[in-house]
Order: C-alpha cells, then sequence, then structure tokens
C-alpha cells in the first residue's frame, strides 16, 4: 500500500513547551489510524500542524507525495485532507442541506459565484452525503435545532462534501454516552468504507481505538513513543506504563467482539 | 416552494401597488412615497452587511451621502447632467467603501463597528468641513433636472424604476452561491474559514457591494431632493437602514422593504400630526426589540405558523447563537 | 503663537479631557462589565445638564451648584437603573446588535423627552464665583474652572481605582471584565451586579453633564456630541480599561484643542484619524484586552 500522509521529524514550540517533538508518522491508503496519548501529549497539536492551522517549527508534511507543510488551512483543506472538530462546529441558523451544500461549494470553489440560484444547487451530491450520515429526514431542519449527536453527524457530512481522501477527527466521540458512541464509529467506519476514507483520529475511550485503528500511534509528552497494531501497542510495557495505567496493563488482550464492544 | 410562491406573489401585488399609487395620491403623498423607494434600497443594501453577512457598519450614510454629493459635485463642478452623475455615484461609493472597508475589517465583531464609526465620521467631516468642494454646511441645493423628470409623478416612476433594478442585482446576488456564502460567514465565521472560504475577502466584497448599492440610494436621494448635505452622511443617518431593518426583519430579503414602508408611513403620520417622532420611533424599536426581534416579517411568519396547517417549528427562533464559541480547533487542548 | 496661549490651549483641552474621562469612564466601566455598547450613555449626559439646570435654579447661588452636583448624579443614576431593569435586563445573552439598539432607542426616547420638558432654547447653568475667574500661577493666568474640572477627575479617578481594586463590588466588577460567563457560577448576584454597574455609569455620564455645564451650552443634540467623543476616547484607550479611558481623554481633548489653534476647521477629523490611526495599529486600542465582543 502507498503512503498516504507522510510525516517528518515535525516539532512545535509553545514557549517552554515542546507540545509536538520530532513526530514521525506515515499513514497508508485506507488505513484507519489512531493517535493515543494522555492528556497534552500533544496529539490536538498535530492535528493542527497537519492541518495547517498551526505552523511547525520543523519537519515535514506529505500529503498524497505533495509537500503541504505550513500551507494555509484552506489549500491543506482542498488538497484532500478533511477535517472535523472535537467541538460541535456548525452553521445553526442555516438549514441541514445548506450547511453541507456549503462544503460542496466550496469544494467546487463557487462560493464567490455572484448570480445562480443556490437553492437546491448539487442537490444530488448533498442528498446523498446526507444519507450517508442518516440524516435525509432532517435536510429542511434548522441545524441549531438539531439534537447534539445529530449535530456531529452533520458537521462530518459538511467534511465529507469536501470530498477528502484523509478524514482527521478529533475525539469523535467525545462527551457521548456508549450507546452513542458505538452507533458514532460504526457511522464513522462504514463511511470510511463507502467513500474510500483514509482516517486519522485521536481518541481517549479505548474500546473506539482498539475497536476502529489498523495501527496505532502513543504520544507522550510531544514524542511517538510507540507505533504498531493495536495488539502490540497494547502488550508494549512502556505504553501500559504511561498511558493505559495498571488496570489496563494486567487485562488479557484480545477479546473484542466484531463490531470493536471490548469485552470486559 | 409554498414560500417562494407567496414571496413572488407579495413583490407582485407590491409591483402593482408601487405603480398604480400614482392614480390616487396627492404631491405631498408622492413625495413619501419617493422616500420610502429610496429608504427601501439603502436599507436593503445595508442588510447586505447587517443580516446576509452579520457586520454591524455605523458608516453606511457615509456611502449614501458619497453617492448624493456624487451627483450634485459633479452637477456643480463638472457641469454633468444628474443622469451622467448618477452613474457616479455607486462607483465612487464603492470604490471609497472598498477603501475603507480595507481599513475596517482589520478588525473584527465590535472593534469592526467601532472602526466603521470612526471611519465615516470621518467622512462626515470631509463633506462638513472642506467648504471649496462640497459648500460644507450649507448642502448643495437647486439642482436642475432634466425636464422630463420635474413633474412628481415621473420623478417618482424613475426613483422607483432606479429601485426595482437595484432590488434586482441584490436579490440576484443574495440568492447566488456567493449569497449563501455570506450567510455561512455571518453564522460561523471560523467554520467557513476551514472550508477554504476566505472570510474575510468575502466581507470586503460584500461591504463594497452593500456601500455601492447605498450609493446608488444616495444618488436616488440627491434627484429627490435636487441637492445634498453634509448630515446625509452622519453616523445618526446610518441609524435609519438599521432601524429599517430591524422593523422589517433582517433575516430576509424583503425585511427592509417592509420595513421602509412602514417607517416611511409611520414618519409621515407622526410627523404630520405630532411634535416628537423620536420618543415614537424609539418606542416601537424598543417594542420589536424585546417582543419581536425578527422584525415583521418573522413575526408574520409565527403567526402563520400557528395559525396555517402543516407548518411545524419545532423549536422558537433562537436569537442568541449568533455568539458561537469560536469553533474547535481554534482552541489547542494538548 | 506665545507660549502663553500654548499652555492655554492645553489647558483647555485638559479641562475637556477632565470632563471626557469622566463620562467615558462609566461607558468603559458599563461595556466592560456587560458588554453593552451604550449609546443612551449620551442621554444620561445631557439629562445631567438640563436637570442641573433645573436643581441650580431652585436652590438658587452657590448653593444650587453644589446641590446639583450632589443630586443629579443620584437622580441619573437611578433612571439608569430603571432603564437597566426596566429592558436591558431582558437583552442579556442575546445578540450584542439588539443591546446596543435597545440603547439606541433610549437615546431617541430621552431626547424627545428632554425636549418636551424644557424645549428647544440653549440653557445655561453658573459656577460659583469661588470657581470664576483665573489663578496666577507664575507668569500665567490659569482658568480656576479648568483646574476645577481636572482637580474633579484625578478625584473620580481615584475614587473609581479603590473602588475597583479594594471592595467587594470593585473585585466582582473586575471578574465580570474578565470572564462574563464566570460570574454566575462563582456565586456573584449577576444581575444586581449589571444593575448597579448601569447606575453608576449612568451617574458618572450624569456628574460630568454637571460638571461640563458652566463650560458648554446646554442644548439639545449634546447627547450625541458627547457620544461620539465618549468613543474616540474609550475606543483609543480600550475598552474595559480606566488607564486606557485616562490616557485617551487627554489625547482626545488636548489634540481637538490644539487642533482648533491650528487647524480649526479639520480639529474633530483630527481626533478620528487618530482614533483610525489607533485601531489599526493596536485593534484593541492602547491599553485593552483582545477579547471577542
Amino acid at each position: 500500500m502507498s503512503a498516504l500522509l507522510e510525516i517528518e521529524g515535525l516539532s512545535k514550540r509553545f514557549g517552554g513547551l515542546q507540545a509536538v517533538d520530532g513526530v514521525d508518522l506515515t499513514v497508508a491508503v485506507g488505513e484507519r489510524r489512531a493517535v493515543i496519548g494522555p492528556n497534552g501529549a500533544g496529539k490536538t497539536t498535530l492535528f493542527n500542524l497537519i492541518t495547517g492551522y498551526l505552523r511547525p517549527d520543523a519537519g515535514r508534511v506529505r500529503f498524497d507525495g505533495a509537500d503541504v507543510t505550513g500551507k494555509p488551512t484552506h489549500r491543506i483543506a482542498q488538497a484532500g485532507i478533511g477535517r472535523a472538530f472535537q467541538i460541535t462546529s456548525i452553521f445553526p441558523g442555516l438549514t441541514v442541506f445548506e450547511n453541507v451544500q456549503l462544503g460542496r461549494l466550496a469544494q467546487r470553489r463557487e462560493t464567490a459565484r455572484p448570480f445562480g440560484v443556490a437553492a437546491g444547487r448539487h442537490a444530488g451530491e448533498v442528498n446523498d452525503i446526507l444519507d450517508s450520515v442518516r440524516l435525509a429526514g432532517l435536510a429542511g431542519e434548522r441545524a441549531g435545532n438539531l439534537s447534539h449527536g445529530d449535530q456531529r453527524a452533520l458537521e462530518l457530512a459538511i467534511s465529507l462534501a469536501l470530498e477528502p481522501r484523509l478524514l482527521l477527527l478529533d475525539e469523535p466521540t467525545a462527551g457521548m454516552a456508549p450507546a452513542e458512541t458505538d452507533q458514532a464509529m460504526r457511522l464513522v467506519r462504514r463511511i470510511a468504507e463507502e467513500r474510500g476514507l483514509t482516517l486519522l483520529f485521536c481518541e481517549h475511550d479505548m474500546e473506539v481505538v482498539f475497536g476502529t485503528a489498523d495501527r496505532v500511534l502513543v504520544m507522550h509528552e510531544g514524542k511517538a513513543l510507540a507505533e504498531g497494531v493495536p495488539d502490540e501497542v497494547r502488550a508494549n510495557p512502556d505504553v501500559q506504563r504511561v498511558y493505559l495505567g495498571e488496570e489496563v496493563a494486567q487485562r488479557p488482550t484480545g477479546g473484542r467482539d466484531p463490531d470493536g464492544e471490548e469485552v470486559a | 416552494m409554498r414560500r417562494r410562491l407567496t414571496a413572488s406573489t407579495g413583490w407582485a401585488i407590491a409591483a402593482l401597488v408601487a405603480l398604480l399609487a400614482p392614480l390616487l395620491l396627492n404631491e405631498r403623498q408622492m413625495f413619501v412615497l419617493m422616500s420610502i423607494v429610496i429608504l427601501a434600497v439603502f436599507a436593503t443594501s445595508y442588510n447586505v452587511l447587517l443580516g446576509y453577512t452579520g457586520m454591524v457598519s455605523f458608516a453606511h450614510a457615509a456611502y449614501y451621502g458619497i453617492g448624493a454629493y456624487a451627483v450634485t459635485l459633479a452637477w456643480v463642478h463638472l457641469g454633468w447632467s444628474p443622469l451622467a452623475g448618477f452613474l457616479l455615484a455607486p462607483v465612487a461609493a464603492g470604490a471609497i467603501g472598498y477603501v475603507t472597508g480595507l481599513v475596517a475589517l482589520r478588525a473584527t465583531r465590535l472593534y469592526f463597528s467601532l472602526l466603521t464609526l470612526a471611519i465615516g465620521q470621518l467622512l462626515f467631516l470631509v463633506a462638513f468641513q472642506w467648504r471649496g468642494l462640497t459648500r460644507g454646511d450649507d448642502g448643495i441645493f437647486g439642482m436642475q433636472l432634466p425636464l422630463l423628470l420635474q413633474p412628481a409623478t415621473n420623478r417618482y416612476y424613475f426613483l422607483l424604476a432606479l429601485a426595482a433594478i437595484a432590488l434586482a442585482i441584490l436579490s440576484v446576488a443574495m440568492r447566488s452561491p456567493f449569497g449563501a456564502t455570506l450567510r455561512a460567514i455571518r453564522e460561523n465565521r471560523d467554520r467557513a474559514g476551514f472550508l477554504g472560504i476566505k472570510v474575510k475577502r468575502y466581507e470586503l466584497a460584500a461591504f463594497t457591494l452593500g456601500t455601492a448599492f447605498a450609493g446608488w440610494a444616495g444618488g436616488m436621494y440627491a434627484f429627490f431632493d435636487r441637492g445634498s448635505f453634509p448630515l446625509l452622511l452622519d453616523w445618526t443617518t446610518s441609524a435609519d437602514p438599521i432601524f429599517t431593518t430591524l422593523i422589517g426583519g433582517l433575516n430576509s430579503f424583503a425585511g427592509p422593504v417592509i420595513g421602509a414602508v412602514v417607517l416611511g408611513l409611520l414618519r409621515d403620520f407622526v410627523t404630520r400630526n405630532f411634535l416628537y417622532f423620536n420618543v415614537v420611533l424609539g418606542t416601537v424599536l424598543l417594542a420589536i426589540i424585546l417582543f419581536m426581534p425578527g422584525g415583521i416579517v418573522e413575526g408574520v411568519r409565527r403567526l402563520a405558523a400557528v395559525g396555517g396547517p402543516g407548518r411545524r417549528r419545532t423549536q422558537p427562533e433562537q436569537p442568541a447563537d449568533r455568539e458561537q464559541p469560536a469553533a474547535a480547533g481554534t482552541r489547542s487542548k494538548s | 503663537m506665545t507660549g502663553e496661549a500654548l499652555v492655554l490651549q492645553v489647558m483647555t483641552g485638559l479641562s475637556r479631557a477632565a470632563v471626557l474621562f469622566i463620562v467615558a469612564s462609566g461607558l468603559s466601566l458599563v461595556f466592560g462589565a456587560m458588554r453593552i455598547v451604550n449609546i443612551a450613555h449620551g442621554s444620561f449626559y445631557m439629562v445631567g445638564a438640563f436637570v442641573a439646570v433645573t436643581v441650580a435654579g431652585w436652590l438658587g447661588g452657590v448653593v444650587g451648584f453644589v446641590g446639583a452636583l450632589l443630586v443629579v448624579p443620584l437622580v441619573v443614576a437611578a433612571l439608569g437603573g430603571l432603564i437597566e431593569v426596566g429592558a436591558l435586563r431582558r437583552l442579556y445573552g442575546k445578540e450584542h446588535l439588539l443591546q446596543l439598539l435597545a440603547t439606541f432607542a433610549f437615546l431617541l426616547i430621552v431626547s424627545d423627552v428632554v425636549r418636551f420638558i424644557y424645549g428647544e432654547r440653549p440653557q445655561s447653568l453658573r459656577a460659583p464665583p469661588l470657581l470664576s475667574g483665573a489663578t496666577r500661577f507664575g507668569d500665567v493666568f490659569f482658568p480656576r474652572y479648568s483646574l476645577f474640572l481636572m482637580a474633579a477627575a484625578v478625584v473620580i479617578g481615584l475614587g473609581l481605582w479603590l473602588l475597583l481594586s479594594r471592595t467587594g463590588l470593585g473585585r466582582d466588577i473586575r471578574a465580570a471584565v474578565s470572564d462574563p460567563e464566570m460570574l454566575g457560577m462563582v456565586g456573584v448576584n449577576v444581575s444586581r451586579l449589571f444593575t448597579v454597574v448601569f447606575a453608576l455609569g449612568a451617574g458618572l455620564a450624569g456628574l460630568g453633564g454637571v460638571l461640563a455645564g458652566p463650560q458648554t451650552t446646554i442644548l439639545l443634540g449634546m447627547d450625541i456630541d458627547i457620544i461620539v467623543e465618549s468613543f474616540a476616547v474609550v475606543i483609543i484607550g480600550g475598552l474595559g480599561s480606566l488607564v486606557g479611558t485616562a490616557v485617551g481623554a487627554v489625547l482626545v481633548g488636548v489634540t481637538f484643542a490644539l487642533g482648533i489653534t491650528f487647524i480649526p476647521s479639520a480639529a474633530l477629523a483630527i481626533v478620528f484619524v487618530v482614533m483610525v490611526a489607533v485601531l489599526v495599529w493596536r485593534p484593541y486600542g492602547l491599553f485593552g484586552i483582545p477579547q471577542e465582543a
């Protein structure tokens, strides 16, 4: 498999804090990669560096062979790196349809067009995306009126409208109840399969990580501590020490059902 | 679909009334109508900023005044016919709007508003103090109109045609993908930015478009009053389109037009019968702010939703959520 | 121009700055703690000046001016409190624009009420003899009333500083300035705090109106004039900062006074050029704290 995202020696310092410290990471096409680590490990900073929200002090980010290091956010978005946000970020006063349509207009670079009717434009593609996130029935609803879970799905739909090849998810299940979490991750996995997306996500919930990721990168104090398939990572004594803690370390590895439910 | 149908019926009725009105009205009433038509364009141009893009500018009157002065100054200093001068109005206002917008948009939100206040007053003071150019406080009056436009009825139809052109252009622009993008910026600037939309550039485009059509409305005013004076540029004049938009409703294209009709008629009625217009206007505004913050359009929609069948609202409007917390990603967590 | 005339011009500027500081500090306080851009602040200033004329008329003589100085700020503060409780309170948490427009509505209403009561005729307020005339320092005669205004501004400034730094109310206000959302969570009675702050701001504007009375013509429209100048002051200084307001007031007052001397037609324009320049250079004003508002 060829590499879609290649990161070499990426570093970022905030004042006295080395938030990201020489991280290397390669994500192959079609891979589902998780980034884990305790709070303050540098996960969100790493995402901000990849998406161009922050400029790295050192290192390179290559996407599909092209160097995108330090490019502005919208360039990176247009190159095919999408991002769904940790905090729900939608357009509350617009309808659900309009929310997704806007992503579509942005992807087609039609947002500056001062003529032609916007209403109903790209309806086919927009409805298709709404279908896949199960929001088709709410297309005409004001986005701000949706439930929290639906808003998260909408947020994802807006990101999908940009037709990313790599989708970054920042704690996709933060603040969700267990049942919601399961549902949300099924949705993410299904969409990734349907649309041939490569996933890079950071997450606190270990069940989510081990149930979804093909490979896991563990970060600690800005550095890459360990890397590998979930079972390798789980067996790694360093990881157990800094992150998983004694309780998890004593548990037997494996024993997951096909949907990622950990059998406790 | 149904809303679009009722909207186009509404516009058709409005156009019919506007076209037939001169048959019934006396000359004074014709002038009231002209002022309403001008205010409708002025307020709609402002709604490009306020309602669509979410920018609160206190300088809008400055560009309105520039439009009026473009006509009168071209007449006084260059000997241009007012008709030729009118073409200058939106160009001059839009050009100055672009340059000053570039400065004002260095800031956002409240600080943007305050910068527009300073810039607007600066433009007002230029008109007020540069006597050599503008005759200062005396204003420029008595502009000779083409013979055809001298009767009130003809002038009214002329202004009505200009208003129709302006509203048509703005309506196309606001229904376009560009207009949709502006609304998205209003709803969530940061998210729009992450979609690859260069927010500042769109805000500047909206500001320029709005100011150009404020100039267009100002040019219309020069025909109406056959002159111009500095107070047209003052920030208190900027309150006119703000109030008009608020009364009509800032979440629809028709809101400012409806607001102009209501405010124009109210002003005419009150000033003829009662010395104190401000107290009436202030009370009306306060009532709308407190009890009907969506303006007349939203109020009517809500009434229709209560009375009419099949219309469903899951929740009352939430006017507060313009103030989204800074979008995610702007807060670096790790 | 002689040095003496220049000194006098600066004095004129500083005495204007003194009034501007007192008025604008109220505006800045209300914005800082409540995030409300209060256009009606100009009305409080105008009402202060007009009511001072009435009170001084009733009491007469020296007692009249002193009485006005004591009573009027309280009257205006009460008016402010009434407006806050009656209307503004219902708008917290809604769009800032609605709050701003509500204060604009009050500006309109108050201006007509004042017009109804006092008519269009200009009014005047006389300073007591003790504060009239001039005092000589070296070779220069300083107008006593200007010195009085400056002293008043210093006293008010110190008083506000003490209030903000040494009292429980001040602590709550500072907490509101730095993070309004947190207030309710730490157990502050937010609605009472806001009423008090708004009344205090109104009272400062009213006091400014009384103090400015003897130096200006008391006239309809002074509400609009002062609000534009006060905005210039707080914008230059930085909204919500007391020190910034003082610096902004001096800058605006002196710039204007010197502008009048050298290029009379462009004096006010220079103030706005300064304002634009400051905002472009430092978008939050000289002493302002960057914040989402």
